[in-house]
């Protein structure tokens, strides 16, 4: 069953199809948030919060038609953040539209793309790796990445960028 | 950054995992609401970061995960669609409600919890009432029933409002209100086609400053009431920006300044028409106005 139908399904309050959500983007989520939070009951809250907003809207996703798998990642990402910083929610939970071209992608094609992603970032240099790291999954501003790192801070600006582009060109070739 | 060029795409990245300063986070959500271009720059942006997150390397899942995520399942109810919308926040007189004429403002990426919920409001129309008031020719009861009326019309549900329509109200008690503008009030206010769009600062202080905006497309009639408004240094003015979407130049609307109290009140007979409009700005200038608009925007709203 793919994504829509799943989702369709869970909009009909079917608890085996959130069942079938779970298990396929519960242990992406939930590694997400352990990257951000490094604490593992912590992530798994963060898990089932972001899991959870899925059962209680799903219509609301249903209606935007995005990639399912980028939604959930970008809001694990967003919610630990939030917890790392201890502070109020960045954006409502279920008010964030990604709407995708490759929308309700295959499971095996959604593999392939981050697989490459993947790859790329093995050659990305350190000094984009970094402040992607610091920025991303530590969620410190580019002022606090450059007093960090001592760079400038365009410097920060541009190096992020950089690599996030290295991201999107291995996404489209 | 600004509304008229783009945002730097160093910036957009940035913006796409929340790590601009907060006035720049609004600065460039403003802009997003009306260029394309950003958006679409913003949606691959953020996709890109979905990727990245989804590169993580898998560490598994802890023991009996899954059983406390389905006991949590059966525990939480789901939001029925129709309930997630909010009541619509109008308390127009039911004499001149007509069903279907509100709308709900709606939330566009990555606006913040904190943030705003404009309301957009259509005002009911009462041809009966303005034909009875100012057929009679007793003006300064007429204006003093208009006023009434305005009040009822306009559906005041707050102090706020009361303070900023009192200066008018009592205008008219007093027989001082220039009838030609009140008429041109009266119409933008009673016309079927007026949009109300509550504009709201940044970061918020106490009191907060606090403005509202009434514009008729079709005839470009606008007015503008604000409230708490900071006091503005000798040679300034708050001037009102018409935000049009697809990243057009923000056009002015009108340059105003606060009394003593912080109240201000602005009615444009000409304001342009026949606009797509995608929100309001204030921000300060100089004594005068400026053709383009100087940031920060102190009060927005869509």
């Amino acid at each position: 069953m793919d994504d829509a139908a799943l989702l369709a399904a869970v909009a009909e309050g079917s608890q085996d199809a959130m069942a079938a959500v779970f298990d396929r983007y519960s242990r992406i989520v939930y590694c997400i948030a352990l990257r951000v939070l490094k604490e593992p009951s912590l992530a798994e809250d963060v898990m089932q919060e972001v899991l959870l907003q899925v059962w209680k809207r799903p219509q609301s996703f249903v209606a935007q038609r995005g990639n399912l798998a980028a939604w959930l990642s970008v809001v694990a990402r967003n919610r630990s953040i939030d917890v790392l910083r201890k502070r109020a929610p960045l954006d409502p939970i279920g008010e964030l539209p990604l709407p995708d071209p490759r929308d309700m992608a295959l499971e095996s094609e959604q593999t392939w793309l981050i697989d490459k992603v993947r790859g790329v970032l093995e050659t990305l240099p350190a000094e984009q790796q970094g402040p992607l790291e610091l920025a991303y999954f530590q969620g410190l501003s580019h002022t606090e990445i450059a007093e960090r790192t001592g760079s400038p801070l365009g410097t920060v600006k541009t190096r992020i960028r950089a690599g996030l582009m290295t991201i999107r060109k291995a996404m489209t070739a | 950054m600004t509304d008229i060029l783009h945002i730097a795409d160093a910036d957009l990245t940035l913006y796409a995992m929340g790590s601009l300063a907060p006035e720049e986070m609004e600065q460039a959500r403003l802009h997003l609401l009306g260029c394309d271009k950003c958006r679409e720059e913003l949606r691959q942006s953020t996709l890109a970061l979905a990727a990245y997150a989804q590169a993580t390397p898998d560490a598994g899942l802890p023991e009996g995960a899954q059983d406390r995520f389905m006991m949590r399942l059966q525990q939480t109810p789901q939001m029925q669609a129709a309930a997630e919308a909010e009541p619509v926040k109008t308390a127009v007189a039911p004499v001149q409600t007509k069903p279907g004429q509100t709308k709900q403002g709606q939330a566009e990426p990555g606006q913040t919890t904190q943030a705003r919920q404009p309301v957009v409001a259509a005002v009911a129309e009462p041809p009966s009432l303005w034909t009875t008031l100012f057929g009679t020719g007793a003006w300064s009861l007429a204006l003093a029933a208009a006023m009434a009326v305005l009040l009822l019309v306009v559906g005041i549900d707050d102090m706020r409002n009361r303070a900023a329509i009192g200066p008018l109200q009592g205008m008219a008690q007093r027989g001082e209100a220039d009838t030609a503008q009140l008429n041109q009030l009266m119409e933008l206010l009673t016309s079927s086609q007026a949009k109300r769009v509550a504009l709201h600062p940044g970061p918020v202080t106490a009191p907060p400053p606090d403005a509202r905006v009434t514009y008729a497309a079709r005839t470009g009639k606008l007015l503008l009431t604000a409230s708490n408004l900071h006091p503005l240094p000798a040679g300034k003015v708050y001037e009102l920006w018409i935000l049009q979407p697809g990243g057009k130049k923000p056009l002015p609307a009108g340059t105003f300044a606060p009394d003593s109290t912080g109240n201000a009140t602005m009615i444009l007979a000409d304001a342009p028409t026949n606009l797509a409009v995608q929100g309001f700005g204030v921000t300060v200038e100089n004594d005068g106005g400026s053709d383009t608009p100087t940031l920060p925007i102190v009060l927005s709203g869509s």
